[in-house]
């Protein structure tokens, strides 16, 4: 438990410094595809969550639909959140499918 | 704690206490130019009348801040992104909302500064669930407290009603307001349980059908007609139940507070019993000074049945003896007063009570030992011995009430002439008690049950 904090408090250090995850932790990292960002109310306080498809969860089968914990930090491009236990990367977000005939090029 | 010191424990969390979004700019623009160069802060400044403009240059110092691979560049990028979040679109808050959570709840702030924080930063998570997709209005003045477009707490929180609560408070029938809180001091330790009646609307017991009520007391107290006529004289259809003060006057045993009860309950009114013998001048409670302190009977049975007309029913009010504390008759003077009644101050509670619908009876052995005071506030009922030809309706009477107390007495059979031939001769003996009628009762059935042929 301590450990997570500590991993937690370093990390939050190195992207405050502008730092962003290794690719080698980033391809480590469980994947979410089709996300969405969900705001929920804990207590009297809010927190983020992200909601998508997963893949390469350590205890979760992939294709799943889970949510990840309370989000601490997001990558300013959505590339990636850090929760308190792990860190995620994000495949594409959730959105309205474009029908084919939909846009004018 | 001015917002220029917040700031400088963390920039973001100065920005979150600027109350526009022009003050927020001028903030950052001000903190940041030495680091981001003269050229880029005039650029900033030149895209203030354009929207997209000036998104996209702060992006770019953003992109700058984290550049420089310090904590502070990096805090200072934080705080610029904070003014890119528009109320108009969700999605932009959920780059910067939970990292500036984790810097408030990581921040060393003093109390105050951190409980206005956190309210402001409910308005701006508010903003991202989007709350506020249709407001011209900044997230800066949206989260002012101080700002007119302050949310409405009712609009914006859900309410969870408390169902028992609503009920409580709004009973379907008459209501009375006992003890008004703007008649009443603080409580303290020893009567905090007496919250629940301020202010609360408690209901008022109603009489649905005298005429029934009579003829079952009728039923019941064979011998007693006229007493029974004398005490729901006061009572009418549809009305809160209130009998004026009355004092049943009989010899022992023949049924006074048997009939104060079985009345009250046809009536569904809660019963307090005070015993006028041996209790002493509490009846009026004891002062809030002392650390024992209690709230008058009357305000008990009140808290007690949580209705507004409850039954005080003081047993042999004629052995009650003057003592040190006080005396029985002097204490309920005020509370059988019509006017001091309707606003009495108890002394426990401190408060000014609405008494006036609690009934009062008394049961007493001899009137001639009633002080005059109290004949004059009681109405003086006689209630009448039983006598031989009542026997056969109240032997009747017993062996239901035992049927209902034991289930092996359900379905015996109705007592025989012969019975209650023999009941009569014990019974005239015993002084036509019907405490003793019972015991007489319960003997025979037991004489019968030895009696039974076995098969």
């Amino acid at each position: 438990m301590q450990g997570l904090k500590q991993d937690l408090e370093r990390d939050i250090a190195a992207y405050t410094c502008g730092e962003t995850p290794a690719p080698h932790e980033l391809i480590g990292a469980p994947h979410l595809e089709e996300w969405c960002c969900l705001v929920r109310e804990r207590g009297r306080e809010f927190v983020l969550i992200v909601s998508g498809i997963v893949m390469k969860h350590p205890e979760i089968d992939d294709g799943a639909i889970v949510s990840s914990g309370a989000v601490v930090w997001v990558d300013r491009h959505f590339r990636w959140i850090r929760t308190h236990k792990r860190l995620w990367s994000l495949g594409q977000q959730r959105g309205e499918p474009i029908p084919l005939d939909g846009i004018d090029l | 704690m001015r917002p220029t010191e917040v700031a400088d424990v963390h920039p973001a969390l100065g920005l979150l206490s600027a109350d526009r979004w022009d003050a927020a700019f001028g903030m950052m623009h001000a903190c940041s130019e030495p680091t981001i160069g003269e050229e880029r802060g005039q650029a900033l400044l030149d895209a203030v009348t354009d929207r997209s403009e000036m998104r996209s240059q702060i992006r770019s110092v953003v992109n700058v801040l984290y550049a420089t691979g310090t904590p502070a560049g990096g805090a200072m990028a934080l705080a610029w992104s904070m003014l890119m979040c528009d109320p108009r679109k969700p999605s932009t808050f959920f780059s910067v909302l939970p990292q500036l959570q984790h810097e408030l709840d990581e921040a060393d702030l003093p109390g105050e500064v951190e409980d206005n924080l956190r309210l402001r930063l409910r308005v701006w998570w508010r903003a991202a669930e989007g709350g506020f997709t249709t407001s011209s209005h900044s997230v800066f003045r949206l989260a002012d407290p101080e700002g007119e477009c302050w949310p409405e707490p009712e609009v914006t929180t859900r309410v969870e009603i408390d169902m028992e609560k609503v009920e409580r408070r709004a009973p379907a029938g008459p209501t009375l307001v006992v003890m008004p809180k703007h008649r009443s001091s603080k409580l303290n330790n020893y009567n905090l349980h007496y919250k629940d009646i301020v202010d609360a609307a408690l209901p008022l017991i109603v009489v649905r059908d005298v005429h029934a009520i009579r003829t079952a007391l009728y039923l019941e107290f064979p011998h007693a007609t006229a007493a029974v006529n004398a005490l729901t004289r006061d009572l009418r259809d549809g009305k809160p139940a209130h009998v004026k003060p009355a004092c049943l006057v009989g010899s022992a045993g023949s049924g006074k507070s048997r009939l104060v009860r079985k009345l009250a309950a046809l009536i569904s009114l809660h019963v307090h019993r005070f015993d006028g013998a041996t209790s002493d001048g509490q009846f009026s409670g004891t002062a809030k000074g002392w650390s024992n302190t209690e709230p008058s009977v009357p305000t008990r049975a009140v808290r007690q049945s949580m209705t507004a007309n409850p039954v005080v029913m003081i047993d042999e009010i004629d052995k009650a003896t003057s003592s040190t504390n006080g005396y029985l008759p002097h204490a309920l003077l005020s509370f059988t007063d019509p006017e001091t009644a309707l606003r009495y101050r108890d002394q426990s509670l401190d408060a000014e009570l609405n008494l006036s619908v609690v009934s009062y009876i008394a049961t007493a052995n001899d009137a001639k030992l009633l002080p005059g005071m109290l004949r004059d506030r009681f109405r003086m009922i006689r209630m009448p011995e039983p006598e031989l030809r009542h026997l056969p309706q109240l032997a009747a009477n017993v062996m239901r009430d035992l049927a209902a107390e034991d289930d092996a007495r359900v379905g015996d059979t109705p007592l025989a002439g012969d019975e209650l031939a023999v009941m009569g001769k014990a019974w005239a003996k015993a002084g036509f008690s019907m405490r003793k009628l019972k015991a007489i009762v319960l003997a025979t059935l037991e004489a019968r049950d030895q009696c039974q042929m076995r098969h």
